[in-house]
């Protein structure tokens, strides 16, 4: 069973439905946002000598763009919090399209940096946030299915857009190009219009289905205490907010006092170090080995693949019975397993090496993607995952940035690439450690919490049927009478 | 031009200086004629000679050069000298010569010309530009003597191109030409361009296609893109705005309670239909 402070988000999340509607548009929304700084870099070439600047000049796009992206994390989740996801999303999808068509009548570089990175950015940003959001609003007992589904976007539209640009850009040059993925990019209003905010009007019964009705006299009141509770707070989208929605107007700071927030924070600055390098050095590390260029990409696409099959997966795996209450521990594994890979990737010798290395990092990293938000929901629970999500970005903003510089400045240093991947190796393994300790240490008190916290409820519940008891034999009197 | 093709010794003219006793003579190289390659002789050998002949103090060394520049291992000190070029190709044509040192008279060398027909090495294939923009089409070659270039658009009528247009400009070097046409206009410049080597024994060409985009190419893409959303986005909004109404449903409190009765989802209609028996039989 998922712990207890995640359960109490005021209803039942439908879980399936219009569920996987949403989770074919956060697919396509995370897709988008993983997937389009990656694949612009295919213009990079005809752009730096249209406009004859240097190659660090030209790869600064894709970094402002990231940063935009990771930047605008937390105004995403404030925007998320007072609105919605859906209009986020939208005007997300809009603003990355007016960037791109502004782009393409750029005369300078730094009016790319401007339109491709800042706009661009920021609306890949209001995609991100509000798409992993509105997963934990639909989905409870199926949660782990549903964001590993939706993280497979990003393999998938990754390995569609590469083409597609290719195309695009030997038919049209990269000004007619950029016009066009405006227009594509526009797909993710679409995703965003399938995002109906989920109805909390309707108080399902909670998850257990095969209990008796009798039984069930001490849940009725509980679930009746909550209905009546998400009764009171029902008039906005979100009803969680109306409490505090002071604070929760700007960056919810108490979630800094979350052990479970601040476990996930530092593991992840640690993480994120190691996590981006070694993708981008696979096919530099290839050619340094004497692989010529198409094998090299094709390790990329062995990458690619295994990436996308791993997550749905995942996210099924994590959803079983045995997994699903220990979901950190199958996190802290799949970090832990990354640093395994890297740090045997220098044993692999020649292409077949190097091959099987590619399906192992590919699970690898597919099973971390997969997991990734969904161990942060299971620790804050899906009412403060959004502004934990937007602090959370904001602060790997750091990590993710200097990650592939550094791991470059490394091989400039030794002349080597295999310290990449001790280095890399490393981080991940240190940071898969310090998670498993972390939560064993975390369930132990959640479970001591939990304990206490039923104790009190059933009490509680008591008392409400005892109350509600005298009350109707009260009534039944006063009518009699 | 006698085509004196090797391997064997072709006819060496012997030139016997005369006075023997003079003493500032200058040493006599017979050396073979020059070579033509071509085609046929792309499978044999190829043998350069070079003898010293009348030499009055003994030389140092000898060795080859090409085209201005050493021919690596090829220093000896015989007074006869071969170098053979085993499957000759357009680019080992070219100036060769053979160099004989001394220690107190200056070098002396004599030079032997191996010709072909010109090789053309480096062109694109194509080239996409937008309307507006400048193309440049280039041409690399191999071969020597060097080639002259000319520039033909196959569309039939226009022969050579030059610079009097204005507009299009061609730059040649030894071995290497330029194409470049200015504010590419999309009516009249796009079409196969021909780069045409010729030299004293033959000549060869290439094509390049030139493709000229217009500007307005890359905005039917983008509205019809455009229009899929819309129409995706109303379908969506429209069917949302059909379903609405019957997911709502009041009367939350008791329903709860008699949720026990429906744990799975149902149609929403039959709530109210049931939630009506239902309260009558509870109560």
């Amino acid at each position: 069973m998922p712990p207890a402070a995640a359960t109490n988000l005021g209803y039942t999340p439908p879980d399936g439905g219009w569920g996987w509607a949403v989770v074919f548009g956060a697919f396509i929304s995370i897709g988008f946002s993983y997937a389009f700084p990656k694949s612009l870099t295919i213009y990079f070439k005809e752009i730096q000598e249209y406009f004859s600047v240097s190659y660090s000049e030209i790869a600064w796009v894709s970094s402002v763009m990231l940063a935009s992206m990771y930047a605008g994390g937390p105004v995403s989740s404030i925007l998320v919090n007072r609105y919605g996801s859906r209009p986020v999303v939208i005007v997300g999808g809009v603003l990355v399209c007016t960037g791109m068509a502004l782009a393409s009548f750029g005369t300078n570089i730094i009016h790319l940096y401007l339109c491709v990175g800042v706009i661009g950015g920021f609306g890949l940003a209001f995609n991100l946030q509000p798409s992993l959001t509105i997963i934990g609003t639909y989905f409870q007992v199926k949660r782990p299915m549903a964001n590993g589904l939706a993280m497979t976007g990003s393999p998938v539209i990754l390995s569609t857009l590469a083409p597609l640009n290719q195309f695009l850009f030997d038919s049209f040059g990269w000004r007619g190009s950029f016009l066009i993925l405006g227009s594509i990019v526009l797909n993710c209003c679409v995703a965003g219009a399938l995002m109906r905010p989920v109805n909390k009007s309707i108080p399902r019964k909670t998850i257990d289905e095969s209990s008796k009705c009798e039984s069930e006299a001490q849940e009725h009141a509980a679930a009746e205490d909550t209905t009546t509770h998400s009764d009171n707070l029902q008039t906005e989208d979100q009803s969680e907010s109306k409490g505090h929605s002071f604070v929760q107007k700007f960056i919810d700071l108490s979630l800094f006092r979350h052990r479970g927030f601040l476990i996930y924070l530092i593991g992840n600055v640690v993480l994120f170090f190691g996590f981006f390098a070694p993708v981008v050095f696979m096919a530099p590390y290839a050619k340094h080995q004497g692989i010529d260029e198409y094998s090299a990409a094709f390790l990329l696409s062995i990458f690619a693949l295994a990436d996308m099959f791993i997550r749905p997966t995942t996210g099924l795996v994590g959803n079983t019975k045995w997994i699903r209450p220990r979901i950190q521990y199958f996190f802290s594994f799949a970090v832990s397993y990354n640093g395994v890979c890297h740090l045997m990737c220098p044993l692999a010798s020649g292409y077949t090496g190097l091959v099987v290395y590619a399906v192992f990092f590919g699970l690898a990293f597919g099973m971390l993607s997969a997991l990734l938000f969904e161990v942060l929901m299971d620790l804050v629970g899906a009412p403060r995952f959004s502004t934990a999500v937007g602090l959370v970005t904001i602060i790997e903003c750091g990590p993710v940035l200097l990650g592939p510089p550094m791991a470059g400045a490394l091989v400039d240093y030794f002349g080597d690439y295999k310290y990449i991947y001790y280095a890399c190796g490393v981080f991940m393994l240190v940071s898969g450690i310090f998670f498993f300790v972390m939560h064993y240490y975390n369930y132990k008190k959640l479970d001591e919490e939990r304990g206490k916290s039923k104790a009190m409820e059933t009490r509680n519940s008591d008392e409400a049927v005892q109350l509600k008891m005298n009350q109707a034999d009260r009534t039944m009197n006063e009518t009699d009478e | 031009i006698a085509s004196l093709s090797s391997p064997s010794f072709p006819s060496l003219s012997f030139c016997l200086a005369s006075g023997l006793a003079e003493a500032a003579s200058k040493p006599k190289i017979n050396a073979s004629d020059q070579t033509i390659l071509t085609a046929d002789t792309s499978s044999k050998q190829v043998i350069l000679q070079c003898n010293l002949t009348t030499a009055h103090t003994r030389h140092k060394e000898s060795f080859w050069m090409k085209n201005g520049q050493d021919i690596p291992n090829t220093r000896t000190e015989q007074k006869d000298t071969i170098y053979r070029i085993n499957k000759p190709r357009a680019d080992d044509s070219g100036e060769y010569m053979c160099v004989y040192t001394f220690d107190t008279a200056p070098n002396a060398n004599t030079t032997i010309e191996v010709k072909a027909k010109p090789d053309i090495t480096g062109h694109k294939r194509s080239e996409n530009k937008n309307e507006g923009e400048n193309a440049t089409l280039y041409c690399k070659s191999v071969g020597y003597p060097h080639p002259t270039w000319t520039w033909r658009k196959m569309d039939g009528k226009s022969p050579m191109l030059d610079n009097s247009t204005g507009r299009i400009f061609i730059t040649n070097r030894d071995n290497y030409t330029e194409l470049n046409i200015l504010n590419l206009d999309i009516n009249t410049d796009p079409g196969i361009y021909e780069c045409n080597a010729t030299n004293a024994i033959g000549n060869n060409a290439q094509t390049t296609i030139l493709r000229v985009r217009s500007h307005l190419a890359p905005l039917w893409p983008f509205l019809g893109v455009l229009a899929e959303i819309i129409i995706l986005v109303v379908i969506i909004v429209v069917y949302e705005k059909r379903k609405r109404p019957d997911d709502i449903i009041d009367g939350k409190t008791t329903f709860a309670f008699l949720m026990c009765f429906f744990p799975r989802k149902t149609n929403s209609t039959n709530n109210h239909k049931d939630k009506n028996i239902r309260q009558r039989n509870t109560k």
